[in-house]
């Protein structure tokens, strides 16, 4: 039965779990019945009713029994994938190598991974938008991006 | 208009004429459309990344260029939808119909030149709008109490699930998880610690921009790298003015498309989205030749394009007066408003007369200035869309990095961003709207001061929002926000089987 399940199917289920967990969560707040007449766990569990209502509805409506094609077959899911863990190398080393070394690197590196294959424009157009970018938040518009091996 | 409104907008001309302020805007109007301009990027996320460039202004100038900012990526946004057939947001979506089968007769300069007239001119009529209903409004707003707030709260959202395509359920599950993410943090009221995981970075709640950036701009760059079929066509633009017939053709369109939107744009969370599609909807019933629409129609673009800048323009009289955005990018900009220290709402223009008027006089200066920019301008910003996407999804990757992280110089929050940015692609891949989501992050708090102050003045008994008849108005009008689409999808499916 499990197989014939849509996406909207397991995805009303998972709702309905979170619902469950969040109106719980909600439930074991501290109360303060003397500070406030509504206490902090009332809106929570008004949201919490409506989310596992609105879940069950969406689980109702969303049943099939045809077989269920992927959504995702003709995506191809690679580039995109890659580009994200660049993503999460940037956040990384945003702080310890600071904001132009990880720009430099996410705006060298991106374009290669998504296709591009020209480094001779890649490499040069990453130095100017890394320093250029640094500078004109450091120094022009006051916000302070991380300067990291630079700072010393 | 009375005597005292003449003489405040003057003064607010005055403000805006002042050289900081007519450089605010006009900063803001060129880098919103050149944002604006960007494949995927519309006003939501111009507006969202560009928010770094207002810091270090007053508040006055830094709303100023935010408004700039979003009428320029208004503009940007139809640019690109007619030339390459790519929105930048879902109010963009019906100029594509005509407006990109137009450019590929080789009329792209027509209904480019259309679109930015029939813009100015709805722009214009918008402003006056909020001229003359602003203060009634606000004066009207006064007597509102929690009860109706709360009441109107829930209108707006119930109107932000409505107003998208796909299932209802989906916009107000997306709508209630967003109103989850919303109770995040400290309660203000009573200092208990609400779902931040013993992570102290979350005691002041997830912040609005990391919510929108992620779901909108980084869920477009994510899906334009998996989605390869999104090659750039170079079109010869020949001319970007239109003739005077082209002209005297679409005028009606104009007036009534800007009519349509300014009625949209005063009720919250309805006007940006339908009202192109309703003015698209009415040219094609009162034309002569409905089978023109779809085939390349300049009524097609000039109505839709009037009633998208016209609901723009009077969208501002419920959030400025009322304190209710009408769509995600209202949304941000109350955010914004907030985070200024500025409080949207019945006493905005008593408390900052100078802002407030500034702020509508600006927009007179804006509409004038996006006209002369865009109409020159457009072979120009074109130029901008011919940046591969391999080298410009990564530039908008790092701009949304630095806008988030400017914010709280917290990198919890650019993880939070990437988490959005996986999160919306995945809505988007199952139909699950991502603008509720948005908004209810940015309304759920203020609903729930509201809920909380209303039940405080009944003393606990909920019947306070069924005993007052503007509450009672208020929500009545919210369940036929809900009812109404349920009962025409439900006739649709009806006539589809008896087809």
């Amino acid at each position: 039965m499990l197989k014939n399940w849509t996406a909207e199917r397991w995805i009303a289920t998972g709702s309905l779990v979170f619902s469950v967990a969040y109106g719980i969560a909600g439930w074991n707040l501290p109360r303060f019945t003397m500070a406030a007449v509504v206490d902090a766990h009332v809106f929570p569990i008004f949201v919490a009713c409506c989310q596992f209502a609105l879940s069950l509805w969406l689980w109702v409506i969303s049943g099939s029994e045809e077989p269920q094609q992927s959504p995702y077959a003709h995506l191809q899911l690679r580039p995109g994938l890659f580009l994200l863990l660049m993503a999460a190398v940037f956040i990384e080393i945003l702080e310890p190598a600071g904001f132009i070394i990880a720009t430099f690197l996410f705006l060298a590196v991106g374009p290669y991974i998504l296709g591009w294959r020209k480094w001779i424009i890649s490499i040069p157009l990453a130095v100017v938008l890394a320093v250029g970018i640094f500078l004109l938040f450091n120094n022009y518009l006051m916000v302070p991006l991380p300067e990291g091996i630079f700072s010393l | 208009m009375d005597t005292s409104t003449l003489t405040m907008f003057l003064h607010g001309l005055q403000v805006a004429v002042q050289p900081e302020n007519l450089l605010a805007v006009a900063i803001g109007a060129i880098v919103g459309t050149a944002i604006g301009v960007l494949p995927g990027v519309g006003p939501v996320s111009a507006v969202a990344l560009l928010v770094p460039l207002s810091f270090g202004l007053s508040p006055t100038t830094a709303l100023i260029m935010m408004a700039g900012v979003y009428y320029g990526a208004m503009y940007g946004g139809s640019t690109t939808s007619i030339l390459l057939n790519a929105p930048g947001e879902s109010a963009s979506v019906v100029t594509c119909i005509d407006g990109h089968k137009l450019a590929l007769k080789g009329r792209g300069g027509s209904a480019l030149g259309v679109a930015a007239i029939g813009s100015f001119i709805a722009g214009t009529l918008g402003v006056i709008v909020l001229m003359l209903l602003a203060p009634p409004l606000s004066r009207m707003a006064i007597a509102f109490q929690p009860p109706e707030y709360f009441a109107l709260m829930i209108l707006a959202l119930v109107a932000a699930t409505t107003m998208g395509e796909g299932k209802l359920v989906k916009a107000l599950i997306s709508m209630s998880i967003g109103l989850c993410i919303g109770t995040v943090g400290q309660d203000i009221q009573t200092g208990t610690i609400r779902y931040t995981f013993g992570v102290s970075e979350l005691l002041d709640g997830i912040d609005f921009l990391v919510a929108a950036l992620g779901l909108f701009a980084l869920s477009e760059v994510i899906w334009e790298t998996v989605e390869p079929n999104a090659l750039v066509t170079r079109i010869n633009v020949k001319s970007p003015y239109p003739t005077l017939q082209d002209l005297k053709e679409s005028m009606g369109a104009m007036l009534r498309g800007s009519g349509i939107g300014i009625f949209f744009g005063l009720l919250p969370g309805a006007g940006l989205i339908t009202s192109p599609f309703v003015s698209y909807s009415v040219e094609k019933q009162l034309s002569k030749h409905p089978e023109e629409f779809g085939q390349g129609a300049l009524k097609g673009v000039a109505g839709p394009e009037s009633a998208n800048n016209g609901a723009a323009s009077a969208g501002f009289v419920p959030l400025l007066t009322l304190g209710l955005p009408g769509s995600s990018t209202m949304a941000l900009l109350l955010g914004i408003f907030m985070m200024w220290g500025v409080q949207p709402g019945p006493l905005l223009i008593s408390q900052n007369p100078e802002m407030f008027w500034g702020l509508v006089a600006s927009m007179y200066v804006g509409n004038v200035m996006l006209l002369i920019l865009n109409l020159p301008m457009v072979p120009l910003f074109a130029k901008i869309i011919d940046i591969p996407k391999p080298l410009l999804l990564p530039l908008i990757f790092v701009f949304s990095f630095i806008g988030v992280f400017a914010v709280n110089n917290s990198t919890l929050d650019l993880w939070l961003v990437l988490g959005f940015g996986v999160l919306g692609f995945f809505m988007r891949i199952y139909d699950f709207p991502a603008g509720p989501l948005v908004m209810s992050i940015v309304l759920g708090p203020l609903m729930e001061r509201a809920m909380r102050q209303a039940l405080t003045m009944s003393n606990g008994d909920p019947l306070i929002f069924v005993e007052r008849p503007v509450a009672v108005g208020v929500l009545v009008v919210a369940v036929l926000f809900l009812i109404i689409p349920l009962l025409r999808r439900g006739n649709k499916d009806n006539s589809e089987i008896m087809a």
